[in-house]
């Protein structure tokens, strides 16, 4: 009472708090009435996947953002949606506990969430149980395949994406007229690195390469020097990494300090963000990667992220954007927000085009277990500190180098 | 040949990984005290070195006596501050104090600093020396020989210096030593900030091979209590010759067994180098 008494007596404060009251009441009209639709996001924001977290979210946000300034979900009555954030560690047990106190807490709608696969694993576990709709953009095949009905993976599940990694790869050196024969392939024993190496292996079965080399090693190296050694004496011509950060630099640095060069065609993940340019800088020159998402049609997306964060966005942050549009256009057309209903509608959904013209295929459909089918890897390229769409020919706007070589 | 360069490599990482253990043990030889958060003050050697390398275009390699300095003094605070007051209660409280101060610095951190992935580009990085057959990485024998000289220094610190031989004859007895004159609390004080400044020396020097994020002292802290646990807690010398051993063991172990692997052998050893001498493979000594 004291306070508004105060209030009273100022001019100054009473004309601000006028201000105030005009500015909400002169929200779109559409969304004047409607309560907003809460969607949880569940990311890495602190431990070693931080960084990754970080640019996830900041997707989600800018999303977030775009579709309420847009007047929010046209079929709530234009609902804004707002995000409630839990952080999930880096550590998979953390991230079930902060996806279930987000759903006793805020009850969302639908959760996105965890960036990585080992996390993403044990976050939608919550969400099946509890019958609230998990979008993400994690790779793990695990996740689709567990008989779930409430995981929705936007992205390729990894088993293709390794599957790529390979047989682009080989389409290439074919075309180089150097047809492939020896390879090597290292990967992290996560769950991303495990199920993503699982198809890079049966891929090069399918072709019928010599796989010299198949190894893991434990996220999180200390030293790359004796992993490197390895890969070097199995002789490679490509070496297929799948690592996150931390562990692709010291790779990337230790295989620099050798004689023998192989190509490097990595698995998305570490080898695709920023900080990779910013550890690397021209090492990085010639590196190839398989990705999820074409850089080259972001879009208005793009630009916005560069503008608010002085960087190229990722594709993780790009992904997890679309995560929030599908969600919104399910909520579109679900008419209410509910997790039941938002999950038939998710189940039902198929939308193309718009922001979604940035996932190869363009469009997002799942089908009955949850998988974005349409979906397909591309292969992308460092060239001169920009990363390149290469591959395949007809997505590619950028002339490709193979083994240093340039190719037409 | 494969051999002698994982034997070559394996030297090399021991000597880093004896650098980022020293401190550990000695602060733990002269104040009983298990610094959990000795990773966290490599952590911020690590980004000072970065902010250095950035802001003013210093060497990691170079910007490592400012890492020492600053965490020398950060680590005499910590003391007077927060370590005196828990020294005299149980056990209990010491580990409660540090592993505390391991969380705190790690999200003081993640506010300060965000959590990106940080990384400099220094010609040498990715350099290596061919010596015959054997390549011998630039970066590592750099970080080698920084180790080599710390050790020297704090070797002849230790029994050369009056300073030296009254932090020995602290670790030794410290009853002793007051009942000598020893000022013991100023010898705590002035380990514990060793121990922190050579943590941070550390971090800056293997920043140019490495990267840093507020929770990369994690990735560290099992090698640094294999180490000082396998040389024998407290035994400075004893660390050293932990830390080649595991080097050199982990690295000749990824020529015959999976890299997932790396570290079975290293704590197979480490089982039964304790089950002979339990208390460690130099004893606990007490002198240092």
């Amino acid at each position: 009472m004291k306070l508004l008494r105060r209030l009273r007596c100022g001019p100054l404060l009473t004309g601000a708090l006028a201000l105030l009251v005009a500015v909400v009441f002169a929200q779109p009209a559409n969304s004047a009435g409607a309560p907003a639709v809460v969607v949880g996001v569940v990311m890495p924001l602190t431990g070693s996947l931080a960084a990754f977290g970080k640019t996830s979210l900041a997707g989600v946000e800018l999303a977030a953002r775009e579709i309420n300034a847009r007047g929010g979900v046209a079929g709530l009555g234009g609902a804004p949606v707002k995000l409630v954030v839990r952080d999930s560690t880096s550590e998979p047990a953390a991230a079930a506990n902060a996806t279930a106190r987000l759903i006793e807490q805020a009850h969302p709608v639908a959760i996105i969430g965890a960036y990585a696969s080992a996390l993403s694993l044990t976050a939608s576990s919550v969400c099946e149980r509890a019958g609230v709709p998990f979008v993400t953009m994690s790779f793990t095949d695990d996740l689709t395949s567990r008989g779930y009905h409430y995981t929705f993976q936007v992205v390729p599940k990894a088993s293709v994406i390794g599957a790529a990694q390979v047989s682009y790869a080989a389409a290439i050196a074919n075309r180089a007229g150097t047809p492939l024969k020896r390879i090597a392939i290292i990967y992290e024993n996560t769950a991303y690195g495990t199920s993503q190496a699982q198809g890079l292996r049966r891929q090069a079965e399918r072709l019928s390469l010599e796989v010299a080399l198949f190894e893991a090693y434990p996220h999180g190296l200390t030293d790359a020097m004796g992993l490197v050694q390895k890969v070097l004496a199995s002789r490679p011509e490509v070496l297929f990494p799948v690592s996150y950060f931390t562990d692709a630099v010291l790779i990337v640095r230790a295989l620099a300090q050798s004689r023998a060069k192989p190509q490097i065609v990595a698995g998305a993940a570490g080898f695709v963000i920023p900080a990779f340019l910013e550890a690397l800088g021209p090492l990085t020159e010639g590196i190839m990667s398989v990705d999820t998402s074409n850089y080259d049609h972001y879009g208005k997306f793009e630009a916005a992220y560069q503008a608010a964060y002085h960087s190229f966005a990722p594709h993780e942050a790009y992904e997890n954007a679309i995560s929030l549009y599908v969600i919104a256009a399910a909520l579109n057309a679900a008419r209410r927000p509910t997790p039941a209903a938002l999950h038939a509608a998710l189940s039902a959904i198929d939308v193309h085009g718009g922001p979604f013209a940035g996932l190869p295929g363009g469009r997002v459909k799942f089908n009955a277990s949850g998988l974005n089918e349409s979906a397909y890897p591309i292969m992308v390229q460092w060239r001169a500190g920009n990363l390149a769409t290469v591959w395949p020919r007809e997505a590619a706007r950028a002339a490709l180098a193979w083994r240093g070589q340039p190719l037409r | 040949m494969a051999l002698l360069q994982a034997l070559v490599n394996g030297v090399l990482v021991g000597g880093v990984y004896a650098l980022v253990s020293v401190g550990l043990t000695l602060v733990f030889g002269v104040m009983e005290i298990v610094n959990f958060a000795q990773g966290e003050f490599l952590m911020l050697g690590m980004y000072i070195a970065y902010l250095g390398f950035v802001g003013f275009h210093l060497d990691p390699l170079v910007s490592a006596l400012l890492a020492f300095g600053l965490l020398f003094g950060l680590g005499m605070a910590i003391e007077a501050g927060l370590v005196r007051p828990v020294l005299k209660g149980s056990q209990l409280g010491h580990i409660f104090l540090t592993v505390g101060l391991s969380v705190a610095l790690q999200n003081g951190a993640l506010a300060l600093f965000g959590g990106d992935f940080r990384a400099v580009q220094t010609p040498y990085q990715v350099s290596a020396l061919a010596l015959g057959p054997v390549r011998l990485s630039v970066p590592y024998l750099l970080a080698f020989g920084w180790a080599g000289a710390v050790s020297a220094a704090l070797h002849l610190f230790l029994t050369r210096t009056g300073f030296g031989r009254a932090m020995r004859a602290v670790a030794a007895n410290s009853t002793a030593a007051t009942l000598c004159g020893v000022n013991v609390a100023r010898v705590r004080m002035v380990a514990f900030a060793l121990g922190c400044g050579l943590a941070g020396l550390a971090g800056a020097v293997i920043l140019p091979y490495a990267y840093v994020f507020p929770t990369v002292g994690f990735q560290y802290i099992v090698i640094m209590f294999t180490v000082v646990v396998l040389g024998g807690l407290g035994n400075v010398n004893g660390a050293i010759a932990a830390a080649l051993l595991v080097g050199v063991v982990q690295s000749v172990s990824t020529l015959f067994f999976p890299t997932v692997l790396e570290n079975l052998l290293v704590f197979t050893l480490f089982v039964l180098v304790l089950s002979i001498r339990p208390a460690g493979l130099l004893g606990r000594a007490h002198a240092l």
